[in-house]
């Protein structure tokens, strides 16, 4: 390990001091370092974006009928969207991204989006369609930025109501 | 002359190598993620939901999550609420009437027993943190739309209009808490 050496080489006139050497072994330091590195190698976990963030309004307002995509999800997890008032129809999420861009390019700002889920919906579907409808939003600020157009996204999540509820537990 | 075996002599320094050994300690150091209390207090597992276009990170200070998770023996939800900031914590867990007064003070997270108790607890974080107390719902995915809108109209009622879901990027993200 370490070690104190008198190195005498050399002449050793009367004035010439003794020199003291050190010599010290950093093995074990190093081997901690390395210990101490694999460990935070293993140990960190990369953190992950994790958050949807989410903004209702104080009030629950009223919606026009005109203009309006409703995307509902279904007690089992099926999934149907319904423009206006005509009937739902049945539908996947590859779906949903497709006819909704299609709508927002359409209509523009006007158009609301609203999602409606039945209370028996489990929590990942309805975070599945947010996240899908999501990176639609995402695209369409792209293209209305390239368009020279402001885009004012008009969304909102909303209790389903019987009559829809009707709608679609008959198909 | 007999060929004499040439005897080669290796002389290498490591100084860099153990610099750059330690550079990458103290990396790894300063990027090691720490459980927060709650997380440590956590006694259930929260699966998250997946959502691969989230760009926002979970705030670790100033936030006031409501935890969902599913209790894998009687597979209903519960409750449960968690301050972030420990100064802030007192105020509001006085509020929690399903832990002992004693205990309140020591605890990360408490349970909650029905949406007005949630709703009490939310409106004094507002006010404790003069209302930047951030929101997170961290719930299971498989929990049931309806609790979500419920916790979703408790924080509308209270004053609590913006809000964040607790996701995953994918499946293969490591979740954070854990136990059951």
């Amino acid at each position: 390990m370490a070690s104190i050496e008198l190195s005498s080489a050399g002449r050793n006139d009367r004035t010439t001091r003794r020199r003291t050497g050190f010599r010290l072994d950093m093995t074990p330091l190093v081997d901690v370092a390395f210990l101490l590195l694999t460990f935070f190698m293993f140990a960190t976990t990369m953190s992950q974006p994790q958050v949807m963030q989410i903004q209702v309004p104080p009030q629950d307002g009223d919606v026009e009928v005109t203009k309006l995509l409703t995307v509902l999800v279904r007690g089992d997890g099926r999934l149907f969207y319904r423009d206006g008032t005509d009937e739902p129809v049945a539908t996947n999420l590859s779906e949903i991204e497709r006819i909704a861009s299609h709508r927002i390019l359409a209509e523009g700002n006007a158009l609301v989006t609203a999602l409606r889920a039945e209370p028996t919906a489990s929590y990942g579907t309805v975070v599945a369609v947010l996240d899908r409808l999501n990176a639609v939003e995402t695209q369409m600020e792209h293209e209305f930025a390239r368009r020279a157009e402001r885009r004012e996204r008009r969304f909102t999540i909303a209790p389903i109501g019987d009559e829809e509820r009707q709608l679609i537990n008959d198909r | 002359m007999a060929h004499k075996p040439k005897r080669v002599g290796f002389q290498l320094d490591m100084t860099p190598l153990v610099d750059v050994a330690f550079l990458l300690l103290t990396f790894f150091m300063f990027t090691a993620k720490f459980k927060s209390d709650a997380e440590n207090e956590q006694k259930y597992d929260i699966k998250r939901p997946v959502a691969s276009a989230d760009t926002t990170k979970l705030p670790e200070v100033g936030t006031g999550m409501v935890k969902i998770a599913i209790d894998p023996d009687t597979k209903r939800p519960v409750y449960f609420y968690a301050v972030s900031d420990e100064n802030q914590r007192a105020e509001v867990y006085k509020l929690a009437s399903l832990v002992p007064e004693d205990e309140r003070s020591t605890k990360a997270m408490v349970p909650v027993k029905d949406s007005v108790e949630l709703g009490n607890m939310v409106l004094q974080s507002r006010i404790v943190s003069r209302n930047r107390m951030k929101f997170v719902v961290d719930a299971d995915r498989n929990v049931d739309f309806g609790e979500i809108e419920r916790v979703m109209n408790t924080f509308r009622s209270k004053g609590a209009t913006i809000f964040n879901f607790a996701t995953v990027s994918s499946d293969d993200a490591p979740t954070p808490g854990g136990g059951k």
